[in-house]
């Protein structure tokens, strides 16, 4: 129906039932006045209108509610108070009988004794209204369309059933009301097999619904018995019995009770089953949450025992995890066994591969008793049934559990069918924590990797002295996950230079942090002035101690003389120091004996280190540098940038001033390379003599 | 990267296969931790198929050496390639640890001891 009719329809309801309120209240008035015009006692057509004036009432204030938007059809439960509407009723009835008994009736009036049984009527009928009212609620719980169009046919059956009122008993014979009646029991019947409302009540609502459902159709059955029995034939102008209108609807109450009542008494068992499927589907909801909420695999391990534990109906079980490529097993967690005895049973599984076949990939083994067992019998220890499942994590680790029942056959196909199910969804939860926990390891080292870049860079110095002596510069290009080189200079004087380049092994900020135990160590011991080998010395102690295990430096150092024109260095593992010859226009390397530093953590170091001096000329250059210049590979062959390269590119370049050469030098090789990102961070530095 | 191991004759033999980098390292520690706390002080290393090595891979022997030498124990590599051979000499560990020519050197130097 499109909204806005639906609409108007909808705004139009109230109006429609206050309408047919009006309209009963009309018939009434008019046969109240024809009544007591024509003769003393109410005739047929007062009852007649009585009733057609109630069912107006009831429609109106229905199709009232129907407006308000009430939630008819949401309901789950049949109320109670429906069950006290029908006890009044029923006392109603019973009035007369008990009046009759008592004596007192006889010796009242007509008039008298008709209301009394009237007031009955009028009770029982609004009793099966209310109660149909009621039962429609839950027959149309998820309904389609087709119910609510179904229910709208009935009403107006019920309507047309009170035509029957009008007119003689000769006008409608009873095979005409009798076949109406039939008709309008066909319509009712596939409203009254809609028993969805019963599977939908919670498990308390499931006991007390049987109770007032027992009692409401014993009452419903009490009433129609009595209404049945009642002397209202010359009121009513026919027998209750003809009465097809009391006929259509008290009949529909008594056939919803008594199949309600048969469908709960049907449903009580089925109903355990429904409720462990659900408690199953609650169980996996749990476990995903868990993972998500990042517990750990051994939390959630608890979880699948416990679980499995109730879905097996067992009291003993445990899981054990393997960890990749390492033998033995470790027990996670276990409930209702001694781990000795579930080790016992666990070692002879798994020392017995063929008889178990457990090389097949099987998604589980299943002993129906452990008694007849070959190997186990021996460690069942009171257990007969076993059922193991190995789960395997995506990480390569498998987790194996194990149930065990004191009972044989006790785990049944469906049961096994459904752990194997549950198993599947938590694998899929550790699946989930396993993800989780390695997503969540990679992004702190990507976090570490970054910082320890960060901090190198600003560990670095920016500034370079300017002289009428001499140029310095140094570059450098951090790597994508590396932050550990480090330069560095100190001008003791006019003519004294320190220069130090160095690479401290590691990444992120590891290598930052030791980078910058590196500078601290500098900046001390340089005030000091010593000579390269001193320095070095120093150096190493100073490191054997701050540094971590297996954390070496490798460090070139030198002091440039601009008085005498010579450099004094020596070399701690480090790549050697170039040296430009303007006069032979080469590039040579100043070679030494030297090891890198914290790698021999005692006096013994200073035998290994030597200091040489060279002299140097205007025009020369020395050129310090990390093997990230030499090792950075081109992008498709592979190949190395190499020394050979190095030396062709500063001779290129020489006479640019110092910054330039730094520049166009580190230009060259990340033209080699074609690579945006290298695997190790690149420095140079270059002092030129004036 | 591989680290095939095995402990034969009171020695503790390794192969490096591959690059050695910064996890390949980790798997190097414990093979060699394992076996320090076994006292397995003789170390010998078959460089063959060992292509380059990073300073994760250098630091994790390096980080044994002290302990080695105080018992006086000894490591041993053999059939290095160039490009590792020259990392070592710059760095200066041919002083500290031995490097061998082939596989009968190695097993002549581990049996002076």
């Amino acid at each position: 129906m499109p909204s806005d009719t639906k609409y108007a329809f909808q705004r139009g309801l109230p109006l429609l039932g206050l309408g047919l309120t009006g309209l009963a209240a009309m018939l009434w008035l008019l046969w109240l006045q024809s009544v007591i015009d024509t003769a003393p006692l109410p005739g047929t057509g007062f009852f007649s209108g009585l009733f057609l004036s109630l069912f107006f009432c009831g429609l109106g204030w229905y199709l009232y509610r129907i407006h308000q938007g009430l939630s008819f059809f949401h309901a789950e439960e049949l109320p109670a108070h429906s069950l006290a509407l029908g006890v009044v009723a029923l006392f109603a009835l019973l009035l007369p009988e008990s009046l009759l008994y008592a004596g007192i009736l006889s010796g009242m009036g007509d008039i008298a004794r008709l209301a009394i049984h009237a007031l009955g009527l009028v009770a029982a009928t609004v009793f099966f209204m209310a109660t149909a009212l009621l039962a429609m609620r839950l027959l149309l719980l998820r309904a389609p369309r087709w119910g609510k169009h179904m229910w709208a046919l009935w009403l107006l059956v019920l309507l047309a059933a009170n035509s029957f009122h009008f007119g003689t008993p000769e006008l409608w014979r009873m095979e005409l009301r009798y076949a109406f009646a039939g008709a309008g029991a066909l319509v009712a019947l596939p409203l009254l097999v809609r028993m969805q409302w019963i599977a939908l009540l919670s498990q308390q609502a499931r006991w007390r619904t049987l109770g007032v459902v027992s009692v409401l159709a014993v009452v419903t059955l009490a009433i129609s018995y009595s209404l049945w029995q009642m002397p209202l034939g010359p009121v009513l102008g026919m027998h209750p019995q003809g009465n097809i209108f009391l006929l259509l609807l008290g009949g529909f109450v008594n056939a919803f009770c008594l199949l309600s009542l048969l469908g709960l008494l049907f449903h009580l068992p089925m109903a355990t089953v429904l409720e462990e499927r659900q408690h199953a589907l609650e169980a996996f909801r749990t476990m995903q949450q868990e993972a998500k909420a990042g517990a750990g695999t051994g939390s959630v391990a608890g979880h699948l025992l416990a679980e499995a534990l109730k879905q097996g109906r067992a009291q003993s079980g445990w899981i054990a995890r393997v960890v990749k490529d390492r033998p033995g097993d470790l027990t996670l967690v276990y409930e209702g066994i001694d781990e000795a005895d579930m080790k016992r049973i666990e070692y002879t599984l798994f020392s017995h591969p063929d008889h178990y076949q457990l090389h097949l990939p099987h998604r589980y083994i299943y002993i129906r008793d452990l008694a007849e067992d070959r190997f186990l019998r021996h460690h069942a220890l009171g257990f007969r049934a076993m059922v193991f499942f190995p789960i395997h994590l995506p990480g390569g680790d498998i987790l194996r559990l194990f149930l065990v029942h004191k009972e044989t056959e006790a785990f049944d196909r469906f049961t096994i069918d459904l752990l194997c199910s549950y198993i599947a969804q938590a694998q899929l939860g550790l699946a989930n924590v396993e993800m989780m926990e390695a997503t969540v390891a990679t992004e702190r080292l990507k976090r570490d990797l970054e910082i320890g870049k960060r901090v190198q860079q600003r560990l670095l110095p920016v500034q370079f002295p300017v002289s009428t002596l001499m140029e310095l510069s140094a570059s450098s290009v951090a790597a994508e996950e590396v932050g550990g080189d480090y330069y560095d200079f100190y001008e003791h004087g006019p003519h004294q230079t320190a220069i130090l380049m160095s690479d401290v092994s590691g990444k992120g900020t590891t290598a930052a942090f030791h980078v910058a135990e590196m500078k601290g160590i500098f900046q001390s011991l340089i005030q000091a002035s010593p000579g390269p080998k001193e320095f070095l010395s120093r150096a190493n102690m100073a490191v054997a101690s701050c540094f971590d295990k297996g954390m070496f430096i490798t460090l070139m150092y030198a002091v440039v003389d601009l008085k005498a024109y010579t450099v004094t260095y020596a070399r701690a593992g480090h790549c050697p120091m170039l040296h430009y010859r303007s006069g032979y226009r080469d590039v040579a390397e100043l070679q030494d004996e030297g090891m890198g530093l914290g790698i021999v953590r005692s006096r013994k170091f200073d035998n290994l280190i030597e200091e040489n001096t060279v002299p140097l000329k205007r025009g020369d250059a020395l050129i310090l540098y990390t093997d990230g210049i030499t090792e950075a590979r081109n992008r498709q062959t592979q190949k190395e940038f190499g020394l050979h390269r190095l030396r062709d590119s500063l001779l290129l370049h020489i006479d640019l001033p110092a910054e330039r050469i730094v520049q166009k030098v580190v230009q060259d090789v990340q033209q080699f390379t074609q690579q945006e990102q290298n695997r190790d961070d690149m420095s140079l530095m270059i002092l030129k003599i004036k | 990267m591989e680290v095939i191991n095995k402990i034969s004759d009171g020695v503790l033999k390794i192969a490096l296969i591959g690059e050695l980098d910064a996890s390949g390292a980790i798997n190097l520690d414990n093979v060699i931790r394992k076996a320090i706390d076994d006292r397995f002080y003789q170390i010998v290393v078959d460089c063959q198929k060992l292509d380059y090595i990073s300073s994760a891979g250098l630091g994790v022997f390096i980080s044994y050496l002290a302990d080695i030498q105080d018992h006086d124990g000894r490591l041993v590599f053999y059939n290095m390639k160039d490009n590792v051979k020259s990392v070592f000499n710059i760095l200066g560990l041919q002083h500290v640890v031995t490097i061998a020519g082939d596989f009968n050197d190695a097993k002549k130097l581990i049996h002076e001891q």
